[in-house]
């Protein structure tokens, strides 16, 4: 054998090694994957599949044999239905409190971290996101006692004392304000992540930038809408999205607080409502596709007017 | 005269700092605070007016309706808190369990279709359960897995294996492979890399996602709902609005049994704020 045969034999022998390496590391790669898939296979993918293709089909546990194909009946049953436009209007309302309390409310909280130095910061963050920790439940429950018609109302009765009303409110029962706590207990719990996202946000913005407007002469607002905004625009679409998507979701304050009450009913309590109150399940998943549908719509419209406004 | 414009715009300052805190931490605070006044106040106080800013006279009563084992409903709400530590905590478990080996394979290995597949992952994300509850619900009729905690554990699981695996990959992407490889030719094996190297430095992201996953299924509410209906499966989330039917002129026991369940995810946030916050901030960055 001469030098270059043994020279080319190890190199072959290099290749496979390292062949056989790269082998290994692709199936532990998928080793390592496959249980994970196998999870969101079985218990996401399928029944979402499955979802789909029996919004088209009769489901009515009245009618238990009858499982034919239907076409959009499903559909425009739920679009047709005065309850599900309720619904729809309801969750709407719920949309837009929780997208500008989460905004507004974030943001000053993550503006008011934000001037607190060391130590006061770590216990004023450590407070802010305490309500994220409370269940939704319990959250209405809370709620429910600020709320309270009679003497434990702490909102009638502050309001009493400073005499912006006359006599208790029942405020849960009056359509709109009824909705706008049930909204503001729900964003209770949601606000304290938007407030870290806007933090970090603030965080990542330069000292320099503010510095420069300083000697430009340049007031507050004029920073904060030159600098502050434009830069937190990243924080500002995930804050925003989120708080959308979570609100068409909105389903334990509104029980906690409202029961089914058609005034209240969110979309996936009107969907729980076909499901499990009528057992007409062709409705509940022509309801839960079109909220569904409107979640991802929602959600790539906000995406997409963040993004066009940073290219002006 | 020339210091004097300053020292008055930071007065100015600190007094809006004042009052943009109050504003925040009493938004936070009050709720909570309004609910421990009501948990320790009589029936009779609770329905005086105007409510005054402290409890209505003190009484331990309603701690005890939920506390005293003597009592059917203390009894009923063990089960419910055992019921909830045993969800939040096999859920959590469970993603970990499912996520941290694809988490670490997305980070480090490369393999055909990997992109597709955290596609494909990352896309699970935006099916919110009400998607599946129905189906779901069916299959467990059809199985007799209604009342089965495991089976509502296995959906909270699947649910959050998709965000865990997200968290997580960031995590171990952010650590220098180099790290990995010295201790490699030092003679680690791979388990002893994932055990001794990798373990502890995504320690942070580890316990951000535990607690993202412990806080979803002790507070969930929908699904329990759905796919259990007796009182020994009963969690504290479903507990808690039949105790405001139950006592509906007795709102300091509601009061009690609400502050207790909330007490165990609010101890969980506290202790662990440091590794929560930098672990989901470093998951969002990427």
């Amino acid at each position: 054998m001469t030098d270059s045969e043994r020279m080319q034999l190890s190199r072959r022998e290099g290749v496979r090694s390292r062949w056989s390496l790269r082998a290994r590391e692709v199936t532990s790669a998928y080793v390592l994957v496959t249980p994970a898939l196998i999870i969101i296979a079985l218990l996401i993918f399928f029944p979402a599949v499955q979802s789909t293709i029996d919004s088209f089909r009769q489901g009515d546990l009245t009618n238990p044999t009858a499982h034919n194909f239907i076409g959009l009946r499903n559909y425009l049953n739920a679009l047709l239905d005065p309850s599900f436009l309720q619904a729809v209007r309801n969750t709407g309302v719920y949309i837009v409190v929780a997208v500008v309390v989460a905004l507004l409310l974030g943001l000053l909280m993550a503006m008011w971290m934000q001037s607190l130095g060391g130590r006061a910061r770590v216990i004023a963050l450590t407070l802010i996101i305490l309500p994220w920790a409370v269940p939704g439940t319990v959250a209405g429950n809370l709620w429910s006692f600020i709320l309270n018609p009679t003497g434990s109302g702490l909102l009638n009765g502050v309001l009493e004392s400073l005499g912006v009303i006359d006599q208790p409110q029942i405020w849960i029962a009056s359509p709109l304000w009824g909705q706008v706590f049930i909204a503001l207990s729900f964003c209770w719990g949601l606000v304290p992540l938007g407030a870290i996202i806007f933090l970090a946000g603030l965080e990542s913005i330069p000292e320099d930038f503010y510095a420069q407007s300083y000697v430009d002469g340049a007031t507050a607002l004029q920073r904060f809408t030159s600098i502050t905004l434009p830069l937190l625009r990243p924080a500002l679409a995930i804050v925003l999205v989120n708080a959308a998507v979570s609100a068409i979701g909105i389903y334990d304050q509104v029980y906690v607080l409202a029961g089914f009450d058609p005034n209240k009913i969110s979309l996936i309590g009107q969907t729980y409502l076909y499901a499990f109150r009528d057992f007409n399940f062709g409705l509940g998943y022509a309801a839960s596709i079109l909220t569904t549908v409107a979640t991802t719509l929602i959600a790539a419209v906000f995406l997409k007017v963040v993004y066009r406004e940073e290219q002006m | 005269m020339t210091f004097k414009a300053p020292t008055k715009h930071h007065a100015t300052r600190r007094v809006i700092q004042a009052i943009v805190g109050v504003i925040v931490i009493g938004w936070s605070l009050i709720p909570i605070y309004w609910g421990v006044v009501v948990s320790f106040s009589t029936p009779a106080g609770i329905h005086q007016s105007p409510p005054p800013i402290l409890p209505f006279s003190f009484t331990w009563s309603n701690y005890a309706a939920v506390l005293d084992p003597a009592n059917p409903d203390a009894q009923r709400f063990f089960m419910a808190i055992g019921n909830s530590a045993l969800q939040a905590v096999g859920a959590t478990a469970l993603t970990l369990l499912f996520a941290l080996p694809a988490a670490y394979a997305f980070a480090r290995l490369r393999f055909r279709g990997s992109g597709t597949i955290l596609t494909l992952l990352v896309t699970t994300m935006a099916m919110p359960v009400y998607l599946v509850m129905i189906p779901l619900f069916q299959f467990a009729v059809q199985a007799g897995q209604i009342n089965v905690p495991f089976f509502v554990i296995l959906i909270l699981a699947s649910g959050s294996v998709p965000l865990a695996v997200w968290i997580l990959r960031s995590h171990i992407a952010s650590l220098p492979a180099d790290l990995e490889a010295a201790a490699r030719l030092d003679g680690c094996s791979t388990g002893g890399v994932l055990i001794r190297i990798v373990g502890p430095l995504v320690a942070p992201g580890v316990v951000a996602s535990a607690v993202v996953v412990f806080l979803g299924a002790w507070g969930a509410f929908l699904l329990p709902g759905i796919f259990t209906n007796s009182p020994n499966t009963q969690t504290l989330t479903l507990l808690v609005p039949t105790f405001a039917t139950k006592f509906a002129q007795d709102l300091g026991v509601q009061a009690a049994a609400g502050l207790l369940g909330l007490a165990v995810p609010a101890l969980l946030v506290v202790l662990l704020q440091r590794y929560l916050v930098s672990g989901l901030l470093k998951g969002a960055s990427r």
